[in-house]
């Protein structure tokens, strides 16, 4: 079948980006704030030094990792004894995080809004743009940059095997009812 | 088996996560951004600057690793002023327009007029000369 073959396959991908300790995206505010994240660990730079906060939100996500990969080791489990089992979190995380980019935005129109950061830049998904600090006696222009690591593209592949995944079975559910009806 | 994925999970952040829960260390790490502002703000380096069009240029070796400059502009008996923080440019040359500074042009003709610039890093060289 060829719905076990593909979820099996995703799940077994799964696991393996789950497992491998690499980003997903860099954000890089002009040297200034550097993040770094995936669904699984984040580091995050000001200034140069590490902030400490890091810690309890990487114990935070290093759960979340082992949450899935039980998920994702049950769902290799069951799609190999050909029991139907779905889990779209890897999924959803995966695509969820194109938005990364649009979040800071936000994050950056809300501070403005708030009167605690006056600075704007143009929006964009991939690439490099310009954060316009505003300050009364200087106006500091630093490089913002938005880049999505090589193994986010990884991560991407296996996600859309899911839905893939979803299709086949769906037509092969289909097919199995139809042949009943006859 | 969601619930023992969840309770595995929970288990791990609370073994990972024990010595960072408590007030004390969320207090400390939000306060930490702070913390480094005001180091940096601390580490001062002073140079007698004269600016005859109150304009100071300065170029900063290695701005790559050198990602902020903090000026913070005082004079004897004058207010101090709010830093300035400003991004040095990919040669290292940071200009910084100090306009309407009346006191600061007083402490200035008085001759005791003096910046001090505060940086990040304490290795780096740095040249301060006015124009």
């Amino acid at each position: 079948m060829v719905w076990r073959t593909l979820l099996s396959v995703y799940y077994l991908a799964g696991i393996f980006v789950t497992l491998v300790p690499l980003y997903w995206w860099q954000v890089n505010v002009g040297g200034i704030l550097i993040v770094e994240d995936s669904p699984f660990q984040i580091s995050l730079r000001f200034l140069g030094a590490q902030l400490e906060i890091t810690n309890l939100v990487n114990a935070a996500l290093t759960a979340f990792r082992v949450y899935l990969l039980i998920i994702l080791a049950y769902g290799l489990y069951s799609t190999i004894k050909g029991r139907r089992f779905l889990n779209s979190t890897l999924f959803a995380v995966t695509v969820l995080y194109m938005i990364e980019p649009a979040l800071f935005f936000v994050i950056v129109e809300v501070l403005k809004a708030l009167g605690q950061l006056p600075a704007g830049y143009e929006p964009i998904f991939i690439g490099t743009t310009s954060l316009v600090v505003t300050q009364p006696d200087a106006v500091a222009v630093l490089a913002v940059t938005f880049e999505p690591t090589e193994f986010y593209w990884v991560a991407l592949a296996v996600a859309v095997l899911y839905p893939i995944a979803r299709l086949s079975l769906r037509l092969n559910e289909r097919r199995e009812k139809g042949t009943t009806k006859t | 088996m969601k619930l023992v994925a969840l309770t595995a999970g929970a288990l791990v952040f609370v073994a990972l996560g024990y010595p960072y829960l408590n007030a004390s260390f969320v207090q400390h790490s939000i306060d930490q951004p702070m913390r480094e502002i005001s180091e940096l703000q601390n580490l001062q380096y002073t140079a007698s600057v004269i600016p005859s069009n109150m304009s100071i240029v300065m170029h900063v070796y290695n701005p790559t690793d050198f990602p902020i400059v903090v000026l913070n502009v005082t004079a004897p008996g004058a207010k101090s002023l709010e830093p300035v923080t400003i991004m040095p440019e990919s040669n290292g040359t940071v200009v910084v327009k100090i306009y309407d500074y009346e006191e600061l042009f007083y402490a200035y003709v008085n001759n005791d007029f003096y910046m001090s610039v505060a940086l990040r890093f304490l290795n780096t060289t740095l040249i301060v000369r006015g124009s």
